[in-house]
């Protein structure tokens, strides 16, 4: 489990080794940058999922890092990233900004998550 | 701009021309002038027109395909002329590119039985020569909200007031909620990010923000003054195809501000003031195809932008802190 200071970056990121998935929770903004620079690097498998169930914002600068981060592990860990329980909101910002590009959605927006 | 503004308007069809001629004629000196493949340049000048216009409503079924060599050869006589390209909710998506390179600066996407009302306080603040009110988004008389920023660790603070100005709960209230929250972070972080040393802790970001049970007000104001209206337009034109642009540290913002907002403006003055804000709907649904439009109002310190007298961009409007 990646343990972040809640005083540096608000963004918290739990890695189930059972089922290949990162849970993030959290705000995903500039301050995140550390863990998600670090999170290509713990890749091991073809396939990996970052569950954004718990995740209450991502603002522009927290869009720049996922598109970093998912793009390095898609083109350097060859890796493919699946996206699961996205808000509608976030669900559309991933749309208009491209995030698609590199990640695939699992489901539709998830439309009871919206706390 | 003296006397009566004059209004000129282009329309393809004589169908559109109707629909907004209950809007249109109500400024002095409108004149409506429908054409099919008109480009000749000698059809705009002040010669045959009689006039030369303050400002041109050019529909979008005539504007990008067979419109920019009439924006040219209206801009010829008057460089500063304000230019607004009115499309229906209807229309397919149409690039910023053309509206990059002609300086257009105001976008409507309206349903002449709906809008109406949107589009002639468009008009009005236009011909006014003024930036867009705020106030403007709420119900007369409705209360607002307004905080002043001097350092970084109170945007937390700010953002969970406004998020606690839309009350209830259900569905679309959660959505207002969530899309409030987001646009509220984006506007901050955007004033945050072009502050100048030390310029925070001494002149603050103010935070408007406002509720009235339909309508979502937002909007920033900084005072450092460092966008313009093209820099945000071909940030907003280069996002616009969806291509993923790994190296592009500013402008994502504003294009995220643009898709969201149900209205975006933007009032500047330059290297004095930015106030960037918008209105969400409560009964809008989230909907990535849909044309949005945008305002870009832009008036030097010097005091004359555009042939335009300087017009203070903080109004006080109404304020309830």
């Amino acid at each position: 489990m990646v343990n972040v200071d809640e005083n540096v970056c608000k963004l918290l990121v739990e890695f189930d080794t059972d089922f290949n998935m990162f849970f993030l929770s959290g705000i995903v903004d500039a301050r995140a940058k550390s863990v998600l620079d670090e999170l290509p690097h713990r890749i091991e498998h073809r396939r990996i999922t970052f569950d954004f169930g718990g995740v209450t914002r991502i603002n522009s600068m927290g869009i720049a890092l996922l598109l970093r981060c998912f793009k390095q592990i898609r083109d350097e860990m060859q890796a493919e990233v699946r996206l699961s329980h996205l808000s509608p909101v976030n669900a559309m910002l991933f749309k208009i900004t491209g995030i698609f590009l590199l990640a695939t959605p699992d489901e539709e927006p998830d439309q009871q998550h919206l706390q | 701009m003296t006397g009566k503004p004059l209004v000129l308007s282009l329309f393809g069809k004589s169908s559109l021309q109707a629909a907004w001629e209950p809007l249109l004629s109500q400024f002095p000196g409108s004149m409506a002038i429908i054409g099919d493949a008109e480009t000749d340049a000698g059809r705009y000048s002040s010669t045959t027109l009689g006039f030369v216009p303050d400002l041109a409503v050019i529909s979008s079924d005539l504007y990008p395909n067979r419109g920019s060599r009439v924006i040219e050869s209206l801009r010829a006589e008057n460089p500063q002329l304000d230019i607004v390209i009115l499309a229906s909710i209807e229309t397919p998506r149409i690039s910023l590119l053309p509206l990059v390179k002609d300086r257009v600066c105001h976008f409507a996407v309206a349903d002449p039985e709906r809008d109406m009302d949107r589009v002639r306080e468009l008009l009005r603040t236009l011909t006014a020569n003024e930036p867009w009110k705020f106030a403007s988004y709420l119900h007369p008389g409705s209360d607002f909200h307004e905080w002043c920023l001097y350092e970084p660790q109170q945007k937390e603070r700010i953002i969970s007031h406004i998020e606690d100005l839309i009350t209830g709960s259900g569905y679309d209230l959660d959505l207002l909620r969530q899309q409030g929250v987001l646009l509220a972070d984006e506007m901050i972080e955007n004033a945050l990010q072009a502050a100048p040393n030390n310029e925070l802790s001494e002149k603050g970001i103010i935070i408007k923000a406002g509720f009235d049970g339909e309508t979502l007000a937002l909007q920033v104001i900084d005072k450092w003054g460092t966008l313009t209206p093209e820099k945000a337009l071909e940030y907003m034109a280069r996002l616009q195809d969806g291509q993923v642009c790994l190296d592009l540290p500013r402008g994502r913002g504003l294009f995220i501000l643009w898709q969201f907002f149900d209205h975006f403006h933007v009032n500047i003055i330059s290297g004095r003031e930015t106030a960037v804000g918008g209105e969400l709907k409560r009964k809008s649904t989230l909907d990535h195809g849909r044309l949005k439009g945008f305002d870009f109002f832009h008036h030097s310190c010097s005091g004359r932008s555009h042939g335009k007298n300087l017009s203070p961009l903080y109004w006080k409007d109404t304020p309830h802190v």
